[in-house]
């Protein structure tokens, strides 16, 4: 029988993945100096299985380098060896070239060779400083014309599952039946009254006469070696030996027996099970493209709730259906239930699709560990990571992007929010600084959070380097709440010199403009001397948005509800005439600039003159922009529907839903929006306000 | 129909042992690790254990043992599926009642050869 | 000499068994004379099943008395084949 083992190849990289990073998580968590068993064991297990699998799905190169890392983690959990700080460094660092290891087989490449032989090399130089000796390579390569074996099984033998006709049948099929002779011995069998049943009294003598290593016959007999007496001679000299030999008492000296065995065994072991002979055949390029085909394991639970669900709407629907067939009015009362209840079971189901998507962030916090170890070393800080909140469940298409901006903040806030050691203490402080990361649900959003307990954000020293940059007006009064959010302008950067940590080119305008993206905001709260905290709010998935309903002209549009500030009715005479079309609007000590949606969509052949407006004020990218439309309809939750996929990409607009009743709405893109109007010197302009 | 436990908490052995073994016309349930192995040989009775060593909550020698005391499971023919490397663990096995062990990494047809060995 | 009592041997003829057929057996035993097993239902067994059988006639060879059997599947001939004891049983061709 051949199995396509290659049908596997994706299970395991994924759970190998996994288990490095728990190998990875365990060991940061480890003091070295006090370990206590279950962690190694944890580690130990996942070496394991990665050892294990690579062998059996033929990634050698995995398998060999996983075997020393397995076998220093062995010696530690068996108390041979105490766990040092090195190995934790070594093991780490195993840990990171096993990925690289695992990714490049896993896109069908050869795997690097250079960084496993140095670190095998170190693992060497621990396990006595010599190659992994070979065991004990077979010693019997005597072959002799045949075999003697002699088996005289203790009592208990067969209580644990073995059976000698079995591994009889075994041997004939190794050996072939004519070469197989099998003879009882029951000299030793007791009177049935003393019988005990269970047990094992009978011995065998078989002769192999035939040319065949020993080896391979012992093979059978492998799972019985402690459970019985075992002599395997060579056949010739069989002829001198056995003194011992009693006849039978229950006569039976027919060598014949063995050799009339009538039934064959099909599908014959024909070659013998030899170590790894084959599976070493490198992985044969596996589909390509489909390397990072992503998948997610969802738990039964939910599959079994989705399941049920199902039924349910299946009732509903027959129960519908069979309404349909001869209505009328009296049975309205039903059609109303049914319908009701076909809301409930859809919006149940919605829900339940909707959670096989989300999963606890602890995948996206998992990095940070050994992520705030590094860096911390690099910085010369002593940093503590505090996780909170860890099993809030969020969108895995959120999670994924919202993993760089998280690793953004939290390097900024070690770089830029903690202090060195020397401040810390002579602030009073605890020597090391502790970066605490939290998650949880907020309404429909999820909150997550990244604190420093460092020296907070220094607002002089903000509002005099965006001031130097004319991000603000040297006339401006601004309150410290205020300045806090200057951080997030584009182009700033307090880094006195842009240290190699956080200066990376990218700035926390581009951390707010990813999540901007993903329909969220961020905020910093700060408190001199005693830390900052960086604020996100994200929808809990991608696939769903709050909107606010607005028509212009006939048409229907959707804002997403997190970006608008406020909504107002204006007059035409608060609006300030700039350039061309391009109008602003003063919004208490703002300009902001308008765009008409008539306008851009060119919904209208002429824009009329209106007196009263109805503007919604929106925030995209930092700015504010005032967007006039015809009314304000209902806010609800829609489902958002690529247009890329189903149309075309258009500018200005982010995706489509379906609404009730059947018609499409465009959702507003308001960043692009705002980028596509002529941008609006906000603080400019205070004399030409008479317009 | 002979039917198998075979029991691993790595879902890539789990799924290719599975899989080898049906196609050989076995029925095979799967568990992820000995607590689980346990509550389904509660209520099934099985014609052969497989089951990995190493997992979490309950091992397979630990399996192995719990099962061997029930009255269903006392003469069930019980396979470790072990390393090389772990040579004293055939031996806490064999202790604790198992009848033999696969050497990992093993093929598809070695299983199928080596479990002949106690089955049919 | 009384006539042979019949045991049937069920269709497992096997250590997970032995406990059972050894009761029936042995009653049998001690009321004496030959006795006739009925092995055609047995489609498997082993060795603890068959090593029983085989202490049975030794034990019934002390009175003058022996098994024979009244039908048997090949899943029991191979059986004792494989385990050489095809004719300490006693078994017909």
């Amino acid at each position: 029988m051949s199995v396509d083992l290659s049908q596997f190849h994706q299970v395991f990289f994924e759970e190998s993945f996994e288990g490095l990073d728990v190998m990875e998580s365990q060991l940061l968590e480890m003091d070295p100096a006090d370990v206590d068993d279950e962690t190694v064991n944890t580690i130990f297990r996942a070496a394991h299985s990665i050892k294990g699998g690579a062998g059996t799905f033929g990634f050698m190169p995995i398998s060999e380098f996983t075997h020393v890392v397995e076998t220093l983690l062995d010696e530690i959990r068996s108390g041979q060896r105490v766990m040092q700080p090195e190995y934790v460094d070594l093991f780490l660092q195993s840990v990171d070239c096993l990925r690289g290891m695992l990714s490049d087989m896993q896109q069908g490449n050869e795997p690097e060779k250079e960084r496993p032989a140095q670190l095998r090399a170190e693992f060497e130089t621990i396990l006595h400083g010599a190659a992994p000796v070979a065991e004990a390579a077979p010693t019997e390569e005597e072959k002799g014309s045949g075999w003697l074996i002699r088996l005289t099984p203790y009592p208990d033998l067969l209580r644990t599952g073995n059976e000698p006709f079995r591994m009889f049948r075994e041997l004939i099929d190794i050996v072939g039946e004519e070469h197989c002779e099998i003879e009882a011995d029951t000299s030793k069998l007791p009177e049935f009254t003393s019988l005990n049943p269970e047990e094992c009294h009978l011995a065998w003598q078989i002769r192999v006469t035939r040319e065949i290593p020993l080896a391979d016959i012992k093979v059978v007999f492998e799972w019985v070696e402690d459970e019985c007496d075992l002599v395997y001679e060579p056949l010739g000299d069989v002829a001198t030996a056995s003194p011992e030999e009693t006849a039978p008492a229950v006569s039976d000296t027919s060598d014949a027996e063995g050799i009339q065995v009538p039934e064959k065994v099909a599908a014959a072991i024909a070659e013998t099970p030899k170590k790894s002979a084959e599976p070493a055949a490198p992985a044969k390029a596996p589909k390509k493209a489909n390397a990072e085909s992503s998948s997610i394991r969802v738990s039964i639970d939910k599959v079994d709730s989705l399941i049920n669900m199902v039924g349910e709407l299946v009732i509903t629907q027959s129960m519908l259906g069979q309404l349909g067939q001869d209505f009328d009015l009296s049975r309205l009362a039903k059609l109303q239930e049914g319908l009701s209840q076909l809301e409930q079971n859809t919006r149940e189901l919605q829900e339940s699709v909707m959670k096989i998507r989300m999963m606890p962030i602890s995948f996206a916090f998992s990095r940070f560990p050994r992520l705030v170890r590094d860096l911390g070393n690099q910085l010369g800080k002593k940093v503590n990571l505090v996780t909170l909140g860890e099993q809030t469940e969020l969108d895995k298409t959120v999670m994924e992007k919202i993993s760089d901006p998280l690793v953004h903040l939290v390097r900024n806030s070690m770089d830029h929010g903690l202090e060195t050691t020397e401040k810390r203490l002579a602030a009073g402080k605890s020597a090391d600084g502790t970066i605490t990361l939290n998650a949880y649900h907020q309404g429909g959003n999820i909150v997550i959070e990244v604190a420093d307990d460092g020296a907070g954000l220094n607002e002089e020293k903000i509002l005099k380097k965006a001031m130097e940059k004319g991000l603000v007006p040297e006339s401006a009064n601004l309150t410290p709440e205020e300045i806090h959010q200057l951080v997030f302008l584009p182009g700033f950067s307090t880094a006195d010199a842009v240290s190699d940590i956080s200066g990376r080119g990218v700035g926390m305008d581009v951390v707010r403009r990813n999540i901007q993206a993903l329909n969220g905001s961020i905020e910093v709260r700060s408190s001199r001397g005693t830390g900052s905290t960086f604020i996100i709010r994200l929808p809990l998935t991608l696939a769903i948005l709050d909107g606010q309903l607005v028509q212009v002209c006939e048409a229907t549009y959707i804002f997403p509800l997190v970006s608008i500030v406020e909504s107002i009715q204006i007059s035409r005479r608060s609006l300030n005439h700039v350039t061309g079309s391009q109008y602003v609007m003063q919004l208490r000590d703002e300009y902001i600039p308008i765009v008409r949606l008539d306008e851009i969509f060119g919904l209208r052949d002429n824009v009329q003159d209106i007196d009263e407006l109805m503007l919604v004020v929106v925030e995209g990218d930092n700015e504010k922009i005032g967007i006039v439309v015809d009314d304000l309809l209902g806010q609800q939750q829609v489902v958002i529907k690529s247009l890329e996929q189903n149309y075309t990409k258009v500018s200005g607009i982010s995706g489509a839903t379906i609404l009730g009743d059947g018609t499409v709405a465009l959702i507003i893109d308001i960043s692009s929006i705002g980028r596509n109007i002529t941008p609006v010197k906000k603080h400019q302009g205070k004399s030409d306000q008479a317009a | 129909m002979v039917s198998i436990l075979a029991v691993d908490d790595s879902a890539s052995m789990r799924q290719m042992v599975s899989f080898t073994l049906k196609g050989a016309g076995y029925q095979v349930r799967e568990a992820v690790d000995g607590v689980e192995a346990l509550e389904i040989a509660k209520n099934e009775k099985f014609d052969l254990v497989l089951t990995d060593v190493n997992m979490p909550n309950m091992n397979g020698i630990e399996l192995v043992q719990n099962l061997r005391q029930q009255e269903n499971y006392k003469f069930v023919p019980m396979l470790m599926l072990t390393t090389e490397s772990a040579g004293d663990m055939k031996m806490q096995g064999k202790a604790a009642g198992a009848t033999g062990w696969i050497v990992k990494p093993f093929n598809p047809d070695q299983l199928l050869s080596t479990i002949k060995r106690v089955l049919g | 000499m009384t006539e042979a009592a019949t045991i049937h041997c069920g269709n497992r003829l096997s250590i997970d068994q032995v406990e059972g057929l050894y009761q029936k057996l042995e009653a049998a035993v001690l009321s004496g004379g030959d006795l006739t097993l009925d092995a055609g239902d047995v489609h498997f067994c082993d060795t603890a099943g068959l090593q029983m059988i085989l202490s049975l006639r030794k034990t019934l060879a002390g009175t003058g008395n022996d098994i024979s059997w009244s039908a048997v599947t090949d899943v029991l001939k191979d059986t004792a084949g494989y385990l050489g004891i095809r004719k300490s049983l006693n078994l017909p061709e």
